[in-house]
């Protein structure tokens, strides 16, 4: 939660139509300093003169408007960005020169559940029995 | 002409009862915001900004749930019993001036009245526990009867204190004799006494003991869903809003400002502000006391506080007769 | 204080001649066993001096009884414990806006599982089951065949995470670091089905989080 103060500074900081799409998602003004967009277009801010554990935060490509709900999810966060929004990297993907993304990485996906592209388990194996199919010999 | 007064005195109910209802749902979610900033967290902010309308979407699930009416149940008093207590709890609300003359009814022996009327309030709980046929329910209305008899005499004597300062039972007579110093000050320890009197009549922690969640599960209210339970939900709150106006009636000189001659607008913001500082004690409270024990509860009523209340009782009727006050 | 109430026990049950009843004789006993550890407590007086009231405040020091009095009407030790709470009020809360701000995770977290591969892209995993074995809660299932190349490799590598106790011991076991278990936490799903991973979901958690899995084995290297 803010403060009166931090509502009122937020304001004028951000402007009214920022100020209330942070409203409409994170439920607080937050000013910060845009560090980077992912191939999603979810934004990723940091202001390190805020509270402890609150310093970086991301804005979803899909947000949330008065009118209607987006599905702003949070497992939409790619592994690149992953790292450095949990805190645990220091440098942002868009400065890291030690990060490497081999060839063979696939696009990040979100958690699809409840949507047809869920995962849905299968055998990987030959099957072990084979069903009998009666041939029968041509009679002479 | 009947027509017309039946219809103004429907419109001052309204007037009244309207903003009363409006200010109970945001003392609840006033409570659960002050309460989480006290405990460091940010309370309920999903549903409008910051959570401002959360109150009323608990109302609206409240009122969309079943009705439930258990088993062996006396369906008549369970039923009646969270009337009573909204019936009264909204009643005592015609005696409270807003300004100078802005009063629905004013008795000269208002102050009595709401002695009666929130006396008739109790029947509420009693009811509720027997009627409810849940022996959580019964505990709970017992504690409570108990609670409100044993406090409401201290209650009684802290407000005939007040009285033998203004000589009059009229509230708009008790705020008006304010004009020159609020009661507060000549009377701070009775209104300290008050302050823990008014906690424990409207079962607020941390004398919560008739609804001791960890014990009672919701004590007199176990049994209750939906409409009825709403109904002991407002007469509980406003009961809570009541008794914060009826101390800044009685200690912080009502709707005064202070320094002011004021009217109208003033007065009533001036009588909110007031209410308002009292409920954040309320509130404020809660965050920051266990629930105490039933015996400390009944010994520090009937050893401590009543025999302070007799001690002041006996002292300020003779400094009103030796000043000759009036 | 335990000797003493050794020696009450010792003590015969009946004394005199006269038999006490048996809450009598109770109180009788406790009664003596409080005897004798104020005689003790009197006996090393000196090793509490804090204990001293006769040191503790001089003649004419101290509170007297009007402070006490008026401290008690007037309740300041609850207003000092209310001032406690109204300064809590007026400071920042601790909550973090989730989704939007993340708690910190460390590099040794043990999260979703993931297979994963060699930089040339051939998949780590050579089947030797060290990980099934070690499986405290069983959830894996290994089943191996040689390749048509003759490698030796899995032809089923399934994980029940809903059987999963999130121990770490298999990413411990395996010799190749094949199976890892990644820092993705976000992977609730709706159906009990979706959490039983086969091998082409582990590959393709590896392939997914590689970037970050990479990164936190070698931030984690020098303590393994």
């Amino acid at each position: 939660m803010s403060s009166f103060p931090r509502t009122v500074k937020g304001f004028f900081a951000l402007g009214p139509a920022r100020f209330f799409r942070q409203l409409n998602n994170i439920g607080d003004t937050k000013v910060g300093t845009l560090v980077g967009t992912d191939k999603f277009g979810n934004k990723y801010y940091e202001n390190l003169k805020e509270s402890y554990g609150r310093t970086r935060w991301i804005q979803f490509a899909k947000e949330d408007s008065f009118f209607s709900r987006a599905e702003a999810n949070a497992s939409q966060v790619p592994a690149e960005w992953h790292g450095w929004l949990h805190r645990m990297l220091d440098a942002p993907p868009t400065t890291d020169k030690s990060m490497v993304i081999p060839k063979w990485a696939v696009e990040y996906t979100e958690n699809l559940t409840g949507s047809a592209k869920a995962f849905k388990t299968y055998n990987t194996t030959r099957p072990k029995f084979v069903a009998w199919t009666p041939k029968a010999a041509p009679r002479a | 002409m009947t027509i017309n007064s039946t219809i103004n005195s429907l419109l001052e109910a309204l007037i009244v009862i309207g903003p009363l209802l409006g200010s109970i749902a945001y003392v609840t979610i006033a409570e659960r915001k002050i309460m989480g900033s006290m405990q460091r967290r940010i309370g309920p902010n999903k549903v409008g900004y910051y959570g401002l309308l959360q109150a009323f979407a608990d109302a609206l699930k409240l009122l969309v749930k079943e009705l439930v009416l258990p088993s062996n149940t006396d369906k008549i008093l369970f039923v009646l019993a969270p009337m009573i207590s909204l019936v009264c709890g909204l009643l005592v609300w015609t005696l409270i001036p807003y300004g100078k003359g802005l009063v629905i009814a004013d008795f000269s022996l208002g102050i009595v009245t709401i002695l009666a009327i929130s006396s008739v309030a109790a029947y509420g709980i009693i009811l509720a526990g027997w009627a409810s046929n849940n022996k959580y329910s019964f505990i709970g209305s017992l504690r409570a009867t108990a609670q409100l008899i044993s406090y409401e005499v201290v209650f009684g004597l802290i407000i005939l204190l007040v009285i033998f300062f203004v000589g009059s039972f009229n509230l708009t007579t008790i705020i008006e004799s304010q004009k020159a110093i609020w009661y507060i000050v000549p009377l701070f320890p009775i209104a300290l006494m008050f302050l823990i009197a008014i906690l424990a009549e409207s079962n607020r922690a941390p004398f919560d003991l008739p609804e001791s969640e960890s014990e009672l599960t919701a004590g007199f209210m176990t049994e209750y869903s939906a409409f009825p339970f709403v109904f002991f939900f407002l007469a509980e709150y406003g009961a809570i809003v009541f008794l914060s106006t009826l101390s800044s009636i009685l200690f912080l000189g009502g709707y005064l400002v202070p320094g002011i001659e004021s009217n109208g607008l003033m007065t009533g913001l001036s009588l909110g502000f007031k209410t308002s500082f009292i409920l954040f004690l309320f509130i404020w409270i809660r965050a920051s006391f266990p629930r105490l024990r039933y015996d400390q509860l009944m010994s520090s009523i009937w050893s401590k506080m009543l025999p302070i209340v007799i001690a002041f009782s006996i002292l300020i009727p003779c400094i009103v007769k030796a000043f000759e006050i009036y | 204080m335990l000797r003493s109430v050794l020696r009450a026990s010792a003590i015969p049950r009946v004394q005199s001649r006269v038999a006490l009843p048996a809450i009598a004789r109770s109180i009788h006993i406790s009664a003596r066993v409080q005897a004798q550890n104020v005689n003790d407590y009197r006996a090393n007086r000196e090793k509490f001096p804090e204990d001293d009231i006769s040191t503790r405040y001089t003649e004419g020091q101290g509170p007297s009884a009007l402070d006490k009095a008026s401290q008690s009407l007037l309740l300041t030790e609850l207003v000092r414990g209310m001032w406690v709470v109204l300064e809590s009020f007026f400071r920042p809360p601790y909550t973090l806006m989730y989704p939007f701000e993340k708690g910190a995770l460390s590099p040794r977290f043990r999260g979703e599982h993931a297979l994963r591969r060699y930089p040339s892209g051939e998949e780590r995993c050579i089947a030797c089951k060290l990980c099934e074995a070690i499986c405290p809660a069983q959830a894996i299932t290994i089943e191996a065949e040689p390749r048509e190349d003759g490698s030796r490799r899995t032809t089923r590598y399934d994980i029940d995470m809903t059987k999963c106790i999130y121990c770490g011991f298999c990413q411990e076991a395996c010799p190749v670091d094949a199976i890892v278990e990644g820092p993705n936490y976000e992977y609730a799903t709706e159906t009990h089905e979706e959490l039983l991973y086969n091998k082409e979901k582990l590959l393709a958690n590896g392939d997914k989080w590689e970037v970050e899995l990479a990164r936190n084995l070698e931030a984690d290297h020098l303590y393994r």
